[in-house]
């Protein structure tokens, strides 16, 4: 079981490139986009809902500024720099960088690599105290370094399909030890490139030592200038089930 | 457009929160088990009776090698937010109940239904909860936003959501922590609305969840203990028996108020009451002057099983350098009294002291002077168990601000109504009840893994039997108050 979770995920990422890459030899041209629906029109999504864990394949245009609660970024030639913005407010800098490996008008392969800085006490810093926590960090800090290789594959209109095959690196810091552990998330987004679209969320984190299965379901509305979405999201660990609602607000500038 | 912006604020909070949970427990990370290889679990489970326990002991659970059980004697009244502020020794709260008389601004604080359903108001940060501070003392105390309401609502699946969360939580803090606090609510709620087989069922379930955990940890040794705030007394009450007090109040000649400001107590007697949760006790707030007289006259009410109260030193008996005299009030006498020494921490019982009426049968000397410790040795397995120590601090500030000046305590199968809620509500919680003074309502649960313990415990001196638990509670930042100071006993 342990073998299948080293392999599945690479393996889910390899065949979806290679079947892309078979389609798109295939296919003279890409599906027809509605004229309404022009790709600058309806940006793509550039970040994943769940954090640390999701991505997706695309990468902010050149010029183009996105201020969302998943991520402010500003667009360059090939790459665009980020960070997300609320955990700033909870003691915990953070910024990524992310690099298009390839791009085609129906698939997006892109490398993104950060850090999240956690300062003393970060995990204390929820303006409640109704959500429990795993990690306490009351007296040391922690820094969290994720890296994503994240592939969008563009199916239909009426489909995209995300993977993410990512991992995390822990330095060690107070009681806690360094740690790498891979993780692999598949979204399957429903009406990518319209207004309107629904996302299903699934993967697993930890293949050798098992850390928690993802499961979730989220709505995204878009326009030409603002992207909300609205998602509920069950982790499963050996110890039970944590659930909770997530939320996103960007405005593309 | 104020009240939008407002809302629209508290959603923002909500939604950086949701991701701040995710985040946080999404970073996968291990600790050296060898730098804490051993870890001090310690439960806090909300209305957990000896008596439950004694009845899933009979299943197997939490009995064997390791296991210590102890009766433990929580306050008097057997309030939720008082008796844990007790417990752990943390700031006190303005009175037994949210609902409270304030007597510095002379005015009941938090009443009505408003009041009540503050209750289920989430803790929304600084400045926007109702929690009283002994929820700081807990690594884990909630699943969500909604869960007094889904305890409530749905007891058993909010039960296996705080399960979940709960050993989640300890298994990833048990990486970096030595010790670990939680909070449990729902099998509370499960006494007060469902049934005495469905707490243990649910308690059954606990354990075999530390069974199941400390099997898939063998890398570290966990030492579990369970404390409870008070007992379960598993009398149901009909509707007939939940008492309106201020009318019972009246019949007697005592007249029911809102504020003590501006009344004349040569005029007859007065007393305001807090009628907030459905318990088994009544606060009763009058003029000093009034005092013996309202306890005297709320002892004859049908329901009342006694009333205490403050009394003048009698005539002949010991008195000055700060002796104080209380008295237990039964239709309409003053059937026991005894007085306190607070500078030697001892007690002396008056001579016709109705012991065996208290369920009293160990020998306890009257008409001189017994140390706490023989007070408590001798009354700890009565039916009114450490009867002295809890009279006497019921009526202090120990944690409550403002104490009652009479506190009434009823009979089994009655209990004050509380707070009616509307659309036919009112027979909510009917089938188990505490507050009361005798040992069902009372007596709590220790159980530990951590020590040997004595076959009863006052329920303030926890903190000195377990000091890696006192440690910890100062580690997370809880101001902890010294208490009464003649709690401790020599265990």
């Amino acid at each position: 079981m342990k073998i299948l979770w080293k392999i599945l995920p690479p393996l889910l990422l390899g065949v979806t490139v290679f079947a892309h890459a078979e389609s798109d030899a295939s296919l003279s041209a890409p599906f027809p986009i509605p004229a309404k629906r022009k790709a600058r029109e309806y940006r793509a999504d550039t970040t994943g809902l769940y954090p640390l864990w999701e991505n997706t394949g695309h990468v902010e245009s050149a010029g183009d500024v996105r201020i969302s609660t998943t991520g402010v970024q500003m667009g360059m030639p090939g790459v665009h720099i980020g960070a997300l913005p609320l955990p700033f407010f909870y003691r915990t800098p953070n910024a990524y960088l992310k690099g298009s490996l390839f791009s085609s008008n129906r698939a997006a392969l892109a490398l993104q690599v950060g850090f999240f800085h956690l300062l003393p006490s970060a995990s204390r810093s929820a303006f409640s105290p109704m959500y429990p926590t795993r990690l306490d960090n009351s007296d040391f800090s922690l820094t969290v370094i994720p890296m994503h290789l994240a592939f969008s594959w563009t199916l239909s209109q009426w489909l995209e399909w995300h993977h993410t095959l990512g991992a995390v690196v822990n330095l060690p810091s107070g009681n806690i030890t360094g740690d790498f552990t891979p993780g692999y998330l598949s979204g399957l987004e429903l009406n990518p490139l319209g207004n309107h679209a629904l996302v299903l969320h699934l993967g697993k984190v930890g293949f050798e030592r098992h850390e928690f299965f993802l499961a979730g379901a989220s709505y995204r509305f878009r326009n030409s200038w603002l992207e909300a979405r609205f998602g509920y999201f069950y982790r499963f660990r050996a110890e039970g089930a944590q659930a909770g609602p997530l939320a996103s607000l960007g405005f593309l500038l | 457009m104020r009240r939008f912006l407002f809302l629209l604020a508290l959603v923002g909070l909500a939604g950086c929160d949701w991701g701040h949970f995710h985040l946080m427990n999404s970073v996968p990370f291990h600790g050296d088990p060898a730098k804490n290889p051993v870890v001090a679990v310690y439960l806090g489970v909300d209305g957990l009776s000896h008596n439950t326990i004694l009845d899933i002991q009979k299943r197997g659970a939490f009995t064997g090698e390791g296991w210590n059980l102890a009766k433990f004697h929580t306050m008097f009244p057997g309030t939720s937010d008082a008796s844990w502020s007790r417990i752990l020794h943390t700031d006190p709260i303005p009175g037994y109940e949210f609902e409270h008389y304030d007597p510095v601004r002379d005015q009941i604080e938090n009443s009505g239904l408003l009041g009540y359903l503050c209750h289920a108001m989430p803790n929304l940060g600084s400045g926007l909860h109702f929690d009283p501070p002994y929820y700081n003392a807990f690594d884990y105390r909630s699943n969500g936003y909604t869960h007094t309401v889904g305890a409530y609502a749905d007891t058993h699946s909010n039960y296996s959501e705080s399960l979940d969360n709960l050993f989640t939580v300890l298994e990833g803090r048990a990486e970096t922590q030595t010790e670990f606090t939680a909070y449990m609510l729902e099998l509370d709620v499960m006494g007060h609305m469902k049934s005495r087989q469905e707490i243990a069922d649910g308690m059954v379930r606990l354990w075999q969840r530390i069974q199941r955990f400390k099997e898939r940890h063998p890398e570290r040794k966990f030492v579990f203990t369970l404390f409870s705030d008070h007992g379960m007394d598993f009398i149901p009450v009909v509707r007939q028996g939940l008492v309106r007090f201020p009318e019972e109040m009246k019949k007697v000649g005592v007249e029911p108020v809102e504020s003590l400001g501006g009344l004349d107590a040569k005029r007859g007697a007065y007393a305001l009451t807090i009628n907030h949760t459905r318990v088994t006790y009544l606060e009763l707030h009058t003029d000093p002057r009034l005092t013996e007289t309202v306890a005297n006259l709320v002892s004859g009410i049908g329901p009342v099983d006694v009333a205490l109260s403050r009394i003048a030193p009698p005539d002949g008996e010991p008195s000055g350098n700060g002796v104080q005299w209380f008295a237990l009030w039964e239709r309409n006498k003053a059937s026991g009294t005894f007085a306190f020494d607070p500078a030697n921490d001892r007690y002396y019982v008056s001579k016709d002291f109705p012991f065996r009426r208290f369920g009293i049968t160990d020998p306890i000397p009257v008409r001189e002077w017994i140390s706490d410790e023989v007070a408590f040795q001798g009354t700890r397995h009565a039916l009114y168990p450490d009867l002295f120590y809890r009279v006497r601090t019921a009526l202090e500030p120990i944690s409550v601000k403002y104490p009652a000046q009479v506190v009434v305590s009823l009979k089994g199968g009655f209990a004050s109504v509380g707070k009616e809620l509307p659309g036919g509500a009112s027979d909510m919680a009917m089938s188990a009840f505490h507050g009361a003074l005798d040992a069902p309502g009372t007596v709590g649960t220790l159980l530990t893994e951590e020590r040997p313990l004595p076959d009863a415990v006052r329920s303030d001196n926890v903190l000195d039997l377990f000091p890696r638990l006192r440690k910890h509670l100062e580690r997370r930042g809880v101001r902890l108050n010294p208490g009464d100071k003649n709690a401790p006993l020599n265990y």
